[in-house]
């Protein structure tokens, strides 16, 4: 067991005053079976007018804020406190073939199988115009436990994919990523939902934290100064399994698990609409350490033009 | 003119003029050939009049369609913005009992809709219960997550239903789609019925046909009933005039009393809408919406939305609007729903479907794909949510019998990996009805969309509805309008002549007395704005070209006039005639700036033509379609019409240019005259008044201000096209003098078409806004100090001449006052307008190294 303290500072800087601003937080790490999530609050500056928190339909915290006094700044500053637990890593050969699952699914039997039904269509943001299962089958042959496809197919993507920052954006198609086989975390994600999606399994996108700076001896993984993304494959009996395409890696303590959606629109840090402001910079900052190491410098990251 | 009869009142059809329908239903005769009864009626009528009188009926309609600009936009349609409506006058005729059992049956399809919404969006009981797969939901596009736990007001998930019917060989009706999302086609409906109710008056009267208007009093008054407080406020939201519904929008906005807005004209504010208007933010209660569910929120729902309102989705939540229709409705209209629909009416309802929809299977379960390749040959297979009727554009359909092996063999493929996304759906023949072609009667297939609305007693349902008239024949036929389909209006005859839904209308209370009864949306004022301004600039355009062209036909050849003169000083500026054509038109050949004057009157293409010119008057009508009267609406359309053929030669551009300008008067006085004094009144004369004081002090500037010879044929061109010259000759006979020209043109604040008149009168209009608008904030206009500063002037002090011959005073205060106008436009914009880019913002790059 590992105590983390993370903080994830979002700060827009506005040329012109803004008017009225409305956003959409997805800030605060969700329990899971590995993660407790001991302390979490998110500060404002300026104050919002309006601030209202709830649970969201996949059962992530998301909190909405407006301000509607004019700004030209407004900063968004998460912190929170967790534990990771340091499980052993699933068997592969404990999950059902990957047919099973896909039957499974047709006339669900519990509520669980009912869930996942939700995570099996396209969703906004992966929804491919070609058929990707050409591209998918080979990590299926037949009667192939579902986890041990899925590691298959994540260690393809993490292949035959290249990671570069310049080529996509947020809102880049998974068929365009899929031609340039390039593109960030998010996209390395999107690849990995849309190929089981494409095969009829449920697959689902995790935003989440990498820990900034790894113990000694084990290398820094890539993503570690911003937000992080990874997808995970249904493994009945196991139930939902996460893979890491971008660092090949089944996540384990180094991975902080913020929620889960379809696809990153589901469940994207922040999202807003301002009336009025022109351009804007956004810096973020992002550090994960352990709890008893002392706070990082104050998360001073260059400005991204957006 | 050869005409074939029609049929006759009471006999079997003939034979040879309308075929007995064979394998169809044919909704005015039976399969022995025999007109059914509640036919009869108009076929007597038809009967006693001739072709020619049918020719004429018809293109009455045509007219009046056309003249109340009854459009239905058809996207990347070649023919640009919109088109006429392409209406049948025979209406579909249903009699009375035929009508109970489909009132019944919409009536069910509503409730049942409503309760398949509710369970969707709230505790998901029939997938639990094995009633529904959760697929179906969950696959759906327009499946709204944020939407789920919501409960409407009042717990009502559907206000307005719609069903597309059609009927069967066996004379069942089924029904081929349900319509929750946003149904369009009531104002359609509406507009129908009042052509064809006068074009067959006579039957209309006879046949006791059901009328439509307490159906839309019920609808409003349910509306109500949910809404927060005793007096709300409703809108009509719109995607705006580009919609291909456009004009049903506007005119359903008119009709119901609700103000027709876009997204922009919304906002969120603490759980509450609000709309913008002069007066400053207006609380909403009720948003009837014709801007689908995905698009109405970019914060919650769809990101890269324009059309919506920021917030509106939690507005939803806090429960202080009612949405028409509730977000996320689309899901219930999913075409693998009716695979499901039979037992869910049963486990919810306690009842038998009483309308059957299409036999559907849906390939998410083994024994779903296999009855479904069983029925693949009589069958089309299409996405399992696909929202686009079936064979219309972008339609996923295809006929399974037009399958072949290859294909088969893939499609078995696809439905074992994502089977839960197909359907395979038996084809549905539509019924026929007759359609008037020339004067015979052509059978056509028709599908009939019939509405359904909601209030405290239970759904009511529109006795009538929208027709659609298909192309082709056969299997394809389309009947979607956006495919260019006609339609039909749809008559039910009932041997009761009462109004039974007037039982539901509560008794008439005195309406209370407005007198300024508007709610001023920021937006449509702007617009209004500038149609005054473009109808004014169009009108100043023809003023100016009419003045040279008259003068260009001289006798004594093209330069003796001074044509040549008048276009370099006011057409060249402006790109509307070359240098080159003006020189040779003072050497004497005026055949260049001839076809330069043809092209930038008659010419579509020009860029800086008088086509182009009115086309902007109709676009910025069009988007204010609401407020305007008919006959206001009319006039832009005669004004603007390409109707008549652009002018071949000098004398019909005269004549041309003169009905142009005749029926730009009569645009100008009819919103005079008849428009009441609110601020729609107000907008539209700041607009005329603001060009035309510009082009007053433009006009003088050109000739008078700058240099040149023949100065006193010029005071009278400036006369002319200010259309002063008779006061002028009136005042001071036939002596030209550049004091009293200017005095007249600049600052005579009793010629109305003198600047100062402008002037004054935009002073008189500003101080009424700031009224009106009492408490909202007092500011600087540049009009008062204008105004101040030209009651200050002797027009003697302005005829000085520099040294090279020109008039600086002149040029000066025509310069001072275009910034003055200018000015007023700008802090109108500011003031009342307020442009407000939304931006969105986001996550910073998604895992990027710093």
């Amino acid at each position: 067991m590992i105590e983390y303290r993370v903080r994830h500072r979002t700060t827009y800087r506005y040329l012109q005053p803004v008017a009225q601003s409305q956003h959409l937080l997805h800030l605060v790490p969700r329990p899971t079976a590995r993660q407790a999530v001991l302390e979490s609050r998110v500060t404002v500056d300026p104050a919002p007018t309006h601030r209202t928190g709830r649970l969201d339909a996949f059962g992530n915290a998301v909190e909405w804020l407006t301000l509607e006094d004019p700004h030209t700044t407004l900063e968004i500053l998460a912190e929170s406190r967790v534990t990771e637990a340091d499980l052993p890593p699933p068997e592969p050969a404990a999950s059902w073939a990957w047919e099973r699952v896909r039957e499974a699914l047709e006339v669900p039997a519990d509520p669980e199988t009912a869930a996942a039904v939700d995570f099996l269509f396209d969703s906004p943001l992966v929804r491919p115009a070609r058929d990707l299962s050409p591209y998918a089958q080979p990590s299926f042959p037949d009667g192939r436990p579902v986890l041990a496809g899925a590691i298959d197919l994540m260690r393809r993507i993490h292949k035959d994919f290249r990671y570069d920052t310049t080529v996509t954006d947020a809102t880049t198609p998974v068929d365009r990523v899929f031609e340039i086989r390039a593109g960030v975390c998010q996209d390395l994600a999107h690849v990995g939902i849309a190929c089981l999606r494409a095969l009829g399994l449920p697959a689902r996108y995790v935003s989440g934290y990498l820990l900034t700076m790894p113990p000694p001896g084990v290398p820094r993984l890539v993503g570690a100064d911003a937000s992080h993304a990874w997808f995970a494959a249904w493994c009945p009996p196991l139930g939902w399994v996460d893979l890491d395409p971008t660092n090949d890696v089944l996540p384990g303590v180094g991975h902080v698990t913020l929620g889960w959606g379809r696809d990153y629109g589901d469940v994207a840090p922040i999202n807003g609409v301002v009336v009025g402001g022109r351009d804007h910079t956004i810096e973020v900052g992002v550090d994960v350490a352990p709890i008893d190491e002392p706070p990082g410098d104050d998360l001073a990251v260059p400005p991204t033009k957006m | 003119m050869a005409v074939d009869p029609p049929l006759t009142a009471a006999g079997p059809a003939r034979q040879g003029s309308y075929p007995r329908p064979v394998g169809r239903y044919d909704a005015m005769v039976g399969a022995d050939g025999v007109v059914r009864s509640h036919w009869r009626p108009l076929l007597a009528e038809l009967a006693r009049i001739d072709g020619a009188e049918i020719i004429r009926r018809h293109q009455a309609v045509r007219r009046m369609i056309r003249d109340n600009g009854v459009t239905y936009n058809v996207y990347d349609d070649a023919g640009g913005e919109a088109r006429p409506w392409d209406l049948d006058i025979l209406p579909f005729i249903l009699d009375g009992a035929e009508w109970e059992r489909i009132e019944a049956g919409v009536v069910q399809r509503a409730r049942l809709a409503d309760a398949l919404l509710a369970d969707i969006y709230g505790p998901r009981r029939l997938a639990a219960e094995g009633l529904l797969p959760p697929h179906l939901p969950a696959g759906h596009p327009q499946f709204l997550r944020p939407l789920v736990g919501i409960d409407p007001p009042g717990g009502v998930h559907v206000h307005i239903y719609a069903a597309d019917l059609t009927c069967g060989p066996d004379g069942r009706w089924t029904v081929l789609a349900d319509r929750v999302e946003a149904p369009s086609g009531m104002g359609y409906a509406l507009e129908n019925r009042i052509v064809v109710s006068q074009t067959f008056a006579e039957s209309f009267g006879d046949a006791h046909v059901l009328r439509l208007a307490s159906f839309f009093q019920s609808m409003k008054d349910g509306l109500a009933a949910l809404a927060a407080t005793d007096r709300p406020r409703g809108v009509l939201m719109s995607p705006g005039p580009h919609n291909e519904a456009y004009f049903e929008h506007a005119f359903l906005a008119h009709y119901l009393g609700l103000a027709l807005v876009e997204g922009d004209d919304l906002t969120v504010h603490d759980g509450h809408v609000y709309l913008k208007t002069l007066r400053g933010l207006q609380r909403v209660d009720i948003v009837m919406r014709r801007v689908d569910s995905l698009f109405c929120d970019p914060l919650e729902l769809k990101a890269d939305s324009s059309l919506g309102v920021p917030g509106l989705v939690e507005a939803a939540r806090a429960g202080r609007v009612v949405l028409t229709n509730p977000l996320g409705g689309a899901v219930a209209e999913s075409p693998a729903m009716a695979a499901f629909q039979p037992g869910i009416c049963r486990a919810v309802l306690g009842e038998e479907l009483k309308l059957p929809g299409v036999p559907t299977h849906w390939c998410g379960t083994a024994a779903g794909r296999r009855a479904a390749m069983g029925a693949l040959d009589r069958s089309v297979v299409r996405d399992a949510f696909d929202a686009y009727p079936l064979f219309a554009r972008g339609s996923t359909a295809r006929l399974g019998a037009g399958l072949d092996r290859a294909a088969r063999v893939r499609l078995g493929e696809e439905m074992e990996r994502r089977g839960h996304s197909l359907v395979v759906q038996e084809v549905m023949p539509p019924c026929l009805a007759p359609t008037l072609q020339g004067t015979r009667l052509v059978p056509r297939p028709v599908a009939l969309r019939v509405f359904a609305a909601w209030t405290p007693a239970g759904y009511v349902v529109l006795p009538g509805g929208l027709a659609r008239v298909g192309q082709g024949d056969g299997e394809r036929a389309t009947l979607s309008m956006q495919s260019g389909a006609a339609s039909k209006d749809i008559w039910v005859v009932s041997d009761r002549p009462a109004d039974r839904f007037s039982l539901l209308r509560p008794a008439a209370e005195p309406l209370p007395i407005r007198r300024v009864g508007d709610e001023a949306p920021s937006r449509a004022m702007d617009n209004l704005l500038w149609l005054g301004r473009y109808a004014e600039r169009a009108e100043g355009m023809m003023r100016s070209v009419r003045a040279v062209v008259a003068r260009l036909g001289d006798d004594a050849g093209p330069a003796a006039g001074g044509a040549p003169d008048l276009a370099r000083r006011l057409l060249v500026p402006y790109a509307q005639a070359s240098e080159a054509a003006v020189a040779a038109a003072e050497a004497d050949d005026g055949a260049v700036l001839t076809r330069e004057l043809l092209a930038l009157v008659g010419d579509k293409a020009h860029p800086f033509g008088l086509v182009r010119a009115l086309l902007g008057v109709r676009r910025t009508a069009w988007s204010v379609r609401d407020r305007l009267s008919r006959d206001t609406w009319r006039s832009i359309l005669a004004l603007t019409s390409d109707e008549t053929p652009a002018p071949g030669d000098l004398a019909e551009l005269v004549g041309h240019l003169d009905m142009l300008i005749r029926r730009s008067a009569a645009l100008a006085g009819l919103s005079a005259e008849n428009m009441t004094r609110g601020p729609n009144w107000i907008f539209l004369d700041l607009g005329r008044r603001i060009e035309r004081g510009i082009a007053a002090s433009w006009i003088a500037r050109q000739l008078l201000g700058a240099p040149g010879e023949r100065e006193a044929e010029r005071m009278q061109m400036a006369l002319e096209i200010a259309d002063s010259a008779m006061t002028y000759r009136y005042r001071y006979l036939g002596v030209f003098q550049a004091a009293p020209v200017l005095d007249l043109l600049l600052l005579d604040e009793s010629n109305p078409r003198s600047a100062g008149f402008q002037i004054a009168t935009l002073a008189r209009h500003m101080a009424e806004l700031q009224d009106r608008t009492a408490g909202g904030e007092a500011g600087e206009d540049p009009i008062g100090p204008l105004l101040a500063s030209l009651r200050g002037i002797d027009p003697l002090s302005l005829v000085d001449r520099a040294a090279d011959g020109g008039r600086p005073a002149v040029g000066a205060l025509a310069g001072a006052i275009s910034a003055g106008l200018q000015g007023l436009s700008d802090v109108l914009a500011d003031r009342y307008f307020r442009p407000s880019p939304r931006r969105r913002t986001g996550s910073a790059p998604r895992g990027e190294a710093a």
